[in-house]
Formats: structure tokens, C-alpha cells, sequence
């Protein structure tokens, strides 16, 4: 059995399982980093929870989840399938977007509710799937753009806590901000 | 009599000093202390004199003769200023600075000059005030001082000149300039300097230069004594037990005596320390702007540790300080002036009592330092509220006192007693009472506050109640009341926690309410140090020592106090905490460059190297934190920290501006975050940027852009430019700076980037059209590398040089690249530089340019062969050759190329028609790398030609051919065309040698 045939089943929050293909799961880079050592070597097995092992791999290799919602872990594993055969550079230093712009199977994925979008992102940062950190991150930046304080703190639920002195201040700073 | 001129003169001199432009700067640095007048101040000081130094030289024949009693049998007539008078002008001729300079200069400057005398002792300027005129002096001494006179700067005689820095850079005076001597000082106001001087460069550019090196004086030093603090911790955190104690000023004089005693950079070094966002910020954050005060100009010692400033005059602070209180901010300088001439400052030791309940009196205390209680002695002593610096209390009583319509006495209504060593501010009652009759707004800020704390004394009392009851006294009133007395402090050391919290584990709201829970109330001091102890590294100065001085401050917990040395000496107390919002947002930018398996988890913060944190950015830092508001969700949002600012990256800088006013946590990531402003890309909105706006926005992004491009800003002049590249280029590191088509901006301006504290990271420059960019511009950016010249000019990192359409440059430019720069210039662009001719080129056959790979000599119409050949001799590693339009080239040109440049990859031939025949193709096919060749408009080459090059070349992948009429025949002969792609005017064709495809341009 080769290692990309090996499953992998992730269990949510919420106790929802989700058997995805190593492949698949491997998006993730923290989720890669854990199987590092699985199904390469089967002789030194350091995983501690995981008794199961992997001669026959008859078992699916099972990773709790405890931070990250069933409904959310759902929509990022969809991404991760979509992309399961793409491979984005994992230096930092270029820029993802510019080598791979958002397509429009990511806006059509990211087009979502803004509680399930924080949740993709928190959910990216966890699992360490730095393109898709991206684009969520970018798709919370349009969702700021062109949009005054006021309007921005009713998105994102923020009181303000200026004072009206304060407020004032600032706005007469940053004059120059406001559109012309 | 002598009182009467004086008058008559303030105006004269105020007058020139547009008030707009006060009001303008005072909007811009939203400080009010500084709105005072530096010039009328200090002329309606005792003693100030201004003569008319024309009529007394001429009379007196020796300016040194004269006596400054004489001077009132002088009138003083502006009318005679319109002569100048020889004697000045030779005096002015002595200046070291005007040495060379022309008698029409001297006479201009003579004009325009209005002459001051001073005093010993007497200030001429003051630091933070509005800059308006720079001085010379012509007679006696000064000394340039921080605000409190602790550390001197520099010592300035006859023939030096001083203020510049504040009208050269339009910024406020960044210290004190006192008068050692009687002084005789030529006042020469903005206005009038910017009408001289433009028309004498050179000394303008003296001036500048001075200038510029003395701001960069002040910040090094600043930086110095930064550095030397860090070296001597253990003496301002000593002095900080101290000042947290306020009872033990033995240990504060032997601290200090020696390094007073030892020399001037140390004893600057040492002061400032504890002073700095230290452990006194906290405790005054209802009004930090006190701890902004105490900032400008780096007063070393501001008002708030004192033990030693007994000899030190202490109006100056007074004013300073009363300028500072929310309560007057509104106010007038020339109120506050009267103000602080009619206040007392009085101390008192702890324990003592200010004032007791029932006691006559209704003048108002304001907390200078230290920290006192408020005490209800007819209710088991039961402490009411605990106030801090930039507090007052006494005000209940002179309110009630106003509010009957008569100047009666009131009686107290609670007891003030010292918590620690305090320092007061004494407002006398019918002083105030005619301020509020001025300025209602402070009657009505004061009634606001007491309003507040009667209703708090009520739920407190109330509070106190209920939990009694329901508690069964399992609480004692103490530790409640106390609990909700130590509200801000605390709030302030949680705000830090939070910070870091980020749903981490430790749970620090535990300690928000940690007496609830406890059997025995004297244990709540463990916690709260504890709780500053779990984030012990990040844990600020402000968290730690607020926590402390809590501590110190309740006798109940003096039992407590073994506790604190471990604290003291751990690290939590280096100066490195100082910049602890900063190192925060590195932190959150770490971890969002990062995300590591857990950051959702935990958020572990790993100390970040230590960093100096300039003095702006601290004032920055001050003015978005230090608000002892906790942060919440309500205030930040559902994402945390690290996440946020990875969203902000993707904004532009207007979207981010506006994010800065969505709430207090979100304005301090904005303006702190070391990962956002990086880029200052200004050319979206080139149409809209001038100057004050350019001003504003170098303040929003801070010393953080590395990369600035501000091409296309038509609008911007030097004022904005001038501001932008010191602010940025002093405090942080601009790296490279594009200004395409900024042709209102002085050469001079340019120049300013040749400083050394401003330049000195500058890598790449784009000046293409820059009109007023002559020679003299590149000399000085370039710098000069002659091992003998100790004058340190020039950016000696700049390689990367676009001097496009910059028409008035000569020869001397290649000159001066060539001595100055050739080991390391690596691109240089020369779009449509007529005006350098072979000669020019010729200066570069002499020297080697091992690092140039990019040459530009676009449009350089009458370049020849014997340029190419000096260019292709000097630079063998070039790699990028574009000589488009350069039509005198003939085929030796080619030749010498491909002779000397062996590692050309990319050549633009197009339109040099004569350059390019069939038999150069030959030698350009031998180019090892070729890899992109553009022959647009090459009239005489045809498909022979072509066939060769393409069989040859090994590397070539990319050839435009465009606008070649020949090309489609072979020797004479008409032959079958390149067929083009369909829809497309390229051809792609096979090449045999290689089995490469080569894209063929049509």
C-alpha cells in the first residue's frame, strides 16, 4: 500500500469524522509535519496516540481536532481537495497571489457567512495552509476596503471606544484618507 | 518707561510670525504646549531688550562698547532697518559661514535681520515650541540645553547660528537654546530666509547641511544615551524603586551623584532613563500627556521626579506641566502663562495630610507626582479613590464656593492624605475662579469630574453594602474597596496581558477579581504581581511597576515587600520593555508571517532582540497606548491579533488610515504594526498629495516605509519632502526612493538625502525628471570615497541611479559616478540626458564598474562609438544594454561590444540603424548569452543577417524584428516571410542548433 493510497480521518470539535486521503490532508503543513514519520518508516513509530500501525495500515490514521468546527473543517477540506494536485511554493518570500491569483473557484468558495469565513481562517492558521490563509485573509481585506470606520465596525462588530475628542483627532490626521 | 517700549515691541515681532501657520502646526503636532509663542514669550521676559543695532553701532562706533542700560534713550523705528548699516555687515562677514559669500548676500541678510539682546540665563528658545525664525549670533554665548537644563548639547559663541533645524525642517525646536552670556542675537524670521536664500544655494546648503547634522546630532545622542542606559540598568531601576517609594531619596542621590560627576554624554544618559515611558507613565494615564510632556525635547528630568530639582527653577515645568492637564488643554499659552506664575508648588511626605474634611479652604491641588488618597474620616476612614499625577482634587469646595455667586470659603468634604511622596500644584481659588470666568470649559470639565466621583463615592458606598451582606463579611471592606480603587492601574497591567493572551491558557481575568474569591484579603497582593509575573517578559514596565507601586503605596501590604526585589531584578525591568507595544506588533507579525502548529492554541511569545526605539516612535507609541483601557472583543474584533494585521497587509494605505479610527486596539496595531507601511506607495493618489497632507501621512506610517515611491506627486514641494525623507530616512532606513516627475522639489531637498543619518540605506533612486537636479545633486548623493575627506556625505549604498530626462546634468555627472561610485553602482538609467556627451563618458575609460549591470542610454542622441567604448571598457559584467535612439552609433560600436561585454543577456538596439547591419548580427550572435535582442527599426538588416544570428546564437529566446523593412530578403532577393502566429505579430520559430523556440517579434 503505497503512502498516497493511506487515509486519514480528522475529527472535528463537534466529534464529526472526515476520512480524506493523505494527499488531501497533507495540504495542511502541520497535518504533513505530523505524518512526517508515518508510512515512511514504519520501524520507529514515535507517535504517541496512535497505536494502530502501519504494516498493514488496515487502520485510518485518526487526528483529533478539538479546535476547529465540523461545518468549517468541511469547507477547508473541500479547498484542500480542489487543490490537492496544485503545488504552491512554500518559501515566503514570493508572493502567492501574484503567482497564483485567486481564481474564481476561490471566490466562489470563500463567498460565504463572515462567521464561517473567520472560521476558515482560524482554521487555515491552525492547520498551517498558508494559500488559503491568503486568500481568506484577502477576501476579509475586500470586505474592509472602501468602507468608512463606522460601516467597517458595523462588519466586524466593534464598538467604538474613542472618545469624541479622540475621534476627532484622528480624523483630522488622517483627513487625507478620506475619499475625494 | 522702559516697560512701555517693551510692549511696543511684542508686536513688532509677533507680527511676521503668521498666526495661521501657529495654528497650522499646532493642528499638525496636536500638542498644545506648542502653541507658545517662542518670540513673545521671550521677549516679554524681564530683561528682554531688542535694540536697533543699526542706530546704536553707528553711534556708538563698537557694538562692543555698548551697554545695554543706554538702550532706552534708543526709539526703536523699523523704518531704519532699511539701512544697513556697515557695521553689521562686517560683523556678519566674520561669520565663518559667510566668509565667501557675496556683499549683495550680506547686505540681503542685513535686511531682513532684527536684532534681540537677552540676558544671562534667560531662554531664547524653548524646545517644543513652534519654530519661526532661526538667530545668529553677534555677540556673546548660548548654550543649547534639553528642557530642564540638566544636559547641554552644544555651546554656541559668536559667529555660530542656531534654530534652524525647526524652520529649515519645519518641525519644533528640538531644544532649549538658553543664553549664557548677555547675548546679541540677528533674528531672521522663515519668512525672510526663504526669500534670501533660494538665490544663494551654496549657503543655503551650508545652512542645511549644519542643520540637518545637528538633528541628526540630537537623535544619536538621544540614541546614546538610550544605549548607555541599558548599560547601567541597575541604577534607573534603583531609581525607580525609588521613585516608586518616593520615601528614600538617599538611594536616588547616590545613584546620580556620580554620573553627574562624571562626563556630560552620561550624565544625559543616566537621566532620562526612568523618566522615559517608565514606571511613572502608568499612573498617569487620565492624562498621559504629561508623559508626552516629558518626552519632548527629552526632558531628562520632567516634573515628576523631583527629589533633586530643588535648585532648579521650577516655572518653566509648571507651565509645561499645567499646559499639559486635560483640564487646560483648552487654554490659551498666554493663560496658562498666568497660570503657572500664580501657582505654589508644595510637598508633602507620606501620610500627611493635604487636606482635612471640614477645613476651610477652596483652592485646587493638582498632582505633580506621587500619588494621594482620598479619605472619609467620619466613615471608619474609608478610602474614597486614590488619585495620580495629572489629578486634582479640591475642587468640590471651590465649585460649590463658585456656583453661590460668592468668594466664600468653603469647608472640605473628604481628607486628602499623601499616599507617597507627593509634589503639588497650588491653584489658588480666586486665581481659578477668574479663569473659569474666562474659560467656562474648564468650570464645566471640572463640575463633570466631580460629579463622577461624588456618584462613584455613592456606589462604592453602596457597593460596600451589598457585598457585606451578601458576602457575610467573608470579605473585608478593605480589600474591596481597594479592589475597586486599584480599577485603572489594574486594568492597565491586564490590558498588557491581553494583549498577549490571544485565548491563551492562563486566565488572567483570575486576578481581575481575585479578593471575591479569597478567604484572607491580604493575599491579593501576590496576585497581582503574579499576574504581571505569567507574562513576565512581555510584562511592560507600566504593568510591573503599576502592580508595585500598588503594592508600595497600601501600608497593609507593606509586609509584602520581600516580594519585591525578585521582581526588580529580574528582567522584567530593562529599559528593552520600553518599547513594549512595539515589540508586541513584532511579535503578532512574527507569528503571522509563521503560523506555527499552535498559535491558535497558545501564543508564545519569545522576547524579541532588544531595539532601540527612537524617540518619536515612543512618542508615537505614548499617544496610541498608554490608554489603561482594557482591550475586548468589543474593541477588536472576532479575529485575533496576529490574524488581523495579516488582513491588514492586503489594505492599501487609505483603507488602513481609516481602519486606524475603527477603535483604540485596531489604531494601535495600525499605527504600530512593524509589518504594515513598509511600501509607501503614494502613487494611487498623486493627484490628491501636497505637502500637508504628505506631512500627515509621513506621520501616520512613521519611520516604518522602506520603499517610497512618490513619482507623479506634482504637488508636493520641499516642505512636505523635506519633512518626509528626515522623518523617515533620520528615524528608520529608506532603502528606495522613486520620485518621477516631482519637479517642484528643490534641488536643495534632493541634496538633504546626501546626510549621512538620512541616506545612509538608500540603495535606489529614481530622479527621472526631476527638473532641478543638476550635477551638484549627484555629487552629493553619491558621496565622496577619497580616504582623506573626514566630511561624511553622500548614501553609500546608492547603486541604483535613474536620472531620466534630467536634462541640465553634465559630463561632471559621469565624473563623479566614476570617482565616487564605480566599485559599486550597479543600474544606471540615462533616458534622454543630452546634455552628457561623449566627454562625460570619456571620464569612465579610466575606471572599472565591476557591479554595473544595467545601463539606459535611451534617447542619448549624439552619444558615439567612443562613449559605447568607454562604457563597454569600464563595465565588462554588463548585462542589460538599451540604446534605443542612439542613431550616431556605427558598427564598431557592435563590435566593442561584443568584444568587451561578454555577459550582455538583454540588448535594445532599436532605431540605431547604422549600428546595425547584417555583419554585427554576426558578432552579436557570439554573445555567450544572449537572450533577448530588440532590433525595431533597424533598417539594414535583412534575412541573411537574421538566418546567421538565429543558426548561432545558443541562448537567444526572444528577437523583434518590428519595423524592419529587409527583413524578408536575402541578398537582394525577395524570400518567403516568417509566418506569424495566427492573430498575433509573432513568430515562433525552431531553431536547429538548439531545439529551442525563439520568439520572433514582427
Amino acid at each position: 500500500m503505497t503512502q498516497s493510497d493511506m487515509k486519514v480521518v480528522l475529527i472535528s470539535s463537534d466529534d464529526e469524522r472526515f476520512v480524506v486521503d493523505r494527499k488531501v490532508a497533507e495540504k495542511s503543513l502541520m497535518i504533513k509535519n505530523m505524518l512526517k514519520h508515518v508510512g515512511n518508516n514504519n520501524n520507529d513509530d514515535d507517535s504517541d496516540e496512535e497505536e494502530d500501525d502501519d504494516d498493514q495500515n488496515s487502520e485510518p490514521y485518526e487526528i483529533p481536532i478539538s479546535s476547529v468546527r465540523g461545518s468549517v473543517m468541511k469547507h477547508v477540506l473541500d479547498w484542500c481537495e480542489h487543490y490537492k494536485n496544485v503545488d504552491f511554493p512554500t518559501n515566503d518570500d514570493g508572493d502567492l497571489i501574484a503567482e497564483h491569483p485567486v481564481s474564481d473557484w476561490d471566490k466562489e468558495f470563500l463567498t460565504v457567512d463572515q462567521e464561517m469565513l473567520y472560521g476558515i481562517i482560524l482554521a487555515a492558521n491552525y492547520f498551517n495552509i498558508k494559500p488559503l490563509l491568503d486568500r481568506a485573509c484577502q477576501q476579509v481585506a475586500n470586505m474592509i476596503k472602501g468602507k468608512s470606520p463606522e460601516e467597517i465596525r458595523k462588519t466586524f462588530n466593534i464598538s467604538n471606544d474613542f472618545t469624541a475628542e479622540e475621534e476627532a483627532a484622528i480624523r483630522r490626521e488622517n483627513e487625507w484618507a478620506e475619499d475625494r | 518707561m522702559k516697560f512701555q517700549k517693551r510692549s511696543s515691541f511684542t508686536p513688532s515681532i509677533s507680527s511676521p510670525l503668521a498666526d495661521d501657520e501657529e495654528r497650522r502646526l499646532h493642528d499638525e503636532n496636536s500638542q498644545p504646549d506648542f502653541t507658545r509663542k517662542p518670540d513673545t514669550s521671550a521677549t516679554k521676559r524681564k530683561g528682554s531688550k531688542m535694540e536697533s543695532l543699526d542706530n546704536k553701532l553707528m553711534k556708538t562706533g563698537s557694538a562692543e562698547d555698548q551697554n545695554d542700560d543706554d538702550e532706552s534713550d534708543e526709539s526703536y523705528d523699523s523704518t531704519s532697518y532699511k539701512a544697513i548699516p556697515l557695521e553689521l555687515i562686517n560683523r556678519l562677514r566674520t561669520f565663518p559661514l559667510f566668509a565667501n559669500a557675496p556683499p549683495a548676500f550680506l547686505s540681503a541678510v542685513g535686511r531682513s535681520l532684527k536684532l534681540i539682546q537677552f540676558h544671562p540665563q534667560e531662554d531664547i528658545v524653548k524646545s517644543g515650541e513652534a519654530a519661526k525664525s532661526m538667530y545668529w549670533i553677534l555677540r556673546g554665548s548660548v548654550g543649547v540645553t534639553s528642557t530642564d537644563g540638566e544636559s547641554t548639547y552644544a555651546e554656541l559663541t559668536a559667529g555660530s547660528f542656531f534654530g534652524e533645524i525647526g524652520i529649515l525642517f519645519n518641525r519644533p525646536r528640538t531644544a532649549t537654546v538658553v543664553a549664557r552670556t548677555k547675548v546679541l542675537l540677528g533674528v531672521l524670521t522663515k519668512e525672510s530666509l526663504n526669500t534670501v536664500l533660494p538665490d544663494y544655494p551654496a549657503i543655503e546648503r551650508l545652512i542645511r547641511d549644519e542643520g540637518q547634522e545637528r538633528l541628526a546630532m540630537q537623535e544619536k545622542r538621544r540614541r546614546a544615551s538610550f544605549i548607555a542606559q541599558t548599560v547601567n540598568t541597575p541604577s534607573p531601576s534603583t531609581r525607580a524603586v525609588a521613585n516608586v517609594r518616593g520615601n528614600n531619596s538617599t538611594v536616588v542621590s547616590n545613584m546620580i551623584k556620580p554620573s553627574v560627576s562624571s562626563d556630560a554624554v552620561i550624565q544625559s544618559a543616566l537621566v532620562p532613563g526612568p523618566s522615559l515611558p517608565g514606571p511613572s507613565l502608568p499612573l498617569m494615564h487620565p492624562s498621559h500627556r504629561l508623559a508626552h510632556l516629558s518626552h519632548i525635547g527629552h526632558s531628562n528630568q520632567p516634573v515628576v521626579n523631583s527629589p533633586l530639582r530643588d535648585n532648579v527653577d521650577d516655572s518653566i515645568s509648571v507651565r509645561e506641566f499645567l499646559g499639559s492637564l486635560p483640564l487646560f488643554k483648552t487654554l490659551p499659552s498666554d493663560q496658562i502663562h498666568e497660570l503657572a506664575l500664580s501657582v505654589e508648588m508644595i510637598k508633602c511626605n507620606t501620610f500627611q495630610y493635604v487636606l482635612r474634611k471640614g477645613d476651610m479652604g477652596r483652592d485646587i491641588f493638582f498632582i505633580v507626582s506621587g500619588e494621594v488618597e482620598v479619605v472619609d474620616p467620619s466613615n471608619d476612614n474609608r478610602i474614597f479613590a486614590r488619585l495620580g499625577p495629572g489629578k486634582y482634587f479640591g475642587e468640590m469646595a471651590f465649585l460649590s464656593s463658585l456656583s453661590e455667586q460668592e468668594s466664600t470659603t468653603k469647608a472640605r468634604s473628604a481628607d486628602i492624605r499623601a499616599i507617597s511622596q507627593c509634589e503639588l500644584l497650588v491653584v489658588r481659588g480666586d486665581t481659578l475662579e477668574d479663569l473659569c470666568r474666562r474659560s467656562p470649559l474648564v468650570a464645566e470639565d471640572m463640575k463633570t469630574t466631580a460629579g463622577e466621583r461624588l456618584r462613584n463615592n455613592d456606589s462604592v458606598g453602596n457597593m460596600i453594602h451589598s457585598t457585606q451582606v451578601s458576602l457575610l463579611d467573608r470579605i473585608t471592606v478593605d480589600s474591596l474597596i481597594a479592589h475597586n480603587e486599584h480599577d485603572e492601574p489594574l486594568f492597565n497591567s491586564i490590558s498588557w496581558n491581553r494583549n498577549y493572551e490571544d485565548s491563551g491558557p492562563k486566565d488572567i481575568t483570575g486576578s481581575d477579581e481575585p479578593s471575591l474569591n479569597e478567604e484572607d484579603p491580604l493575599s491579593r497582593p501576590k496576585l497581582l504581581p503574579s499576574a504581571s509575573f505569567q507574562s513576565s517578559v512581555f510584562s511592560s514596565v507600566s504593568s510591573s511597576s503599576t502592580s508595585m507601586s500598588n503594592i508600595e503605596e497600601d501600608p497593609k501590604f507593606r509586609p509584602q515587600r520581600p516580594a519585591l526585589p525578585l521582581s526588580m531584578s529580574s528582567p522584567v525591568f530593562t529599559p528593552q520593555m520600553q518599547s513594549q507595544p512595539q515589540q508586541q506588533m513584532q511579535q503578532f507579525s512574527l507569528s503571522s508571517m509563521d503560523p506555527s502548529v499552535n498559535s491558535l492554541d497558545k501564543f508564545q511569545p519569545t522576547r524579541a532582540n532588544f531595539q532601540y526605539t527612537p524617540y518619536a516612535q515612543r512618542l508615537r507609541i505614548n499617544s496610541v497606548s498608554g490608554t489603561g483601557r482594557r482591550k475586548s472583543v468589543l474593541s477588536a474584533g472576532p479575529l485575533p491579533d496576529s490574524l488581523l494585521l495579516k488582513i491588514f497587509e492586503y489594505l492599501d494605505l487609505k483603507t488602513l488610515a481609516r481602519c486606524a479610527s475603527v477603535s483604540r486596539h485596531w489604531k494601535q496595531m495600525v499605527y504600530l504594526a512593524s509589518n504594515l507601511c513598509q511600501t509607501l506607495d503614494l502613487t494611487p493618489y498623486s493627484r490628491e498629495i501636497d505637502d500637508a497632507s504628505l506631512i500627515r501621512i509621513t506621520n501616520f506610517v512613521g519611520s516604518r516605509p522602506q520603499v517610497i515611491d512618490i513619482s507623479n506627486c506634482h504637488h508636493i514641494t520641499d516642505e512636505g519632502f523635506t519633512y518626509m525623507i528626515s522623518e523617515i530616512g533620520i528615524r528608520g532606513s529608506i532603502k528606495t526612493l522613486r520620485m518621477r516627475d516631482n519637479w517642484n522639489i528643490s534641488a536643495m531637498a534632493i541634496m538633504d538625502l546626501g546626510v549621512p543619518s538620512v541616506g545612509s540605506d538608500l540603495v535606489e533612486i529614481d530622479l527621472a525628471n526631476c527638473r532641478k537636479v543638476r550635477v551638484d545633486v549627484i555629487e552629493r548623493l553619491v558621496g565622496s570615497s577619497s580616504q582623506s575627506s573626514t566630511l561624511q556625505i553622500g548614501c553609500p549604498k546608492l547603486s541604483k541611479i535613474n536620472l531620466s530626462y534630467c536634462k541640465y546634468l553634465t559630463d561632471r555627472t559621469m565624473l563623479s559616478l566614476a570617482e565616487n561610485a564605480s566599485d559599486r553602482l550597479e543600474e544606471l538609467n540615462l533616458t534622454r540626458c543630452t546634455t552628457i556627451t561623449d566627454n562625460g563618458f570619456s571620464y569612465w575609460s579610466n575606471w572599472k564598474f565591476p557591479r554595473l549591470r544595467k545601463v539606459v542610454l535611451r534617447d542619448c542622441t549624439f552619444l558615439s562609438d567612443v562613449a559605447i567604448t568607454s562604457l563597454a571598457t569600464a563595465s565588462p559584467n554588463l548585462e542589460e544594454l538599451d540604446l534605443t535612439f542612439c542613431c550616431v552609433l556605427s558598427d564598431n560600436a557592435i563590435a566593442i561590444l561584443y568584444l568587451c561585454c561578454k555577459n550582455i543577456r538583454v540588448l535594445n538596439l532599436s532605431f540605431c540603424g547604422s549600428a546595425v547591419s547584417d555583419s554585427s548580427l554576426v558578432s552579436l550572435s557570439r554573445l555567450p548569452h544572449l537572450k533577448k535582442l530588440v532590433l525595431t527599426g533597424c533598417i539594414r538588416v535583412t534575412r541573411q543577417g537574421i538566418d546567421t544570428l538565429l543558426s548561432n546564437s545558443k541562448s537567444l529566446r526572444h528577437l523583434d524584428l518590428s519595423q524592419c523593412p529587409r527583413i524578408n530578403e536575402y541578398q537582394g532577393n525577395p524570400v518567403e516571410p516568417f509566418e506569424k502566429s495566427p492573430g498575433t505579430k509573432t513568430a515562433y520559430l525552431k531553431v536547429s542548433a538548439t531545439d529551442e523556440i525563439v520568439e520572433v517579434v514582427l
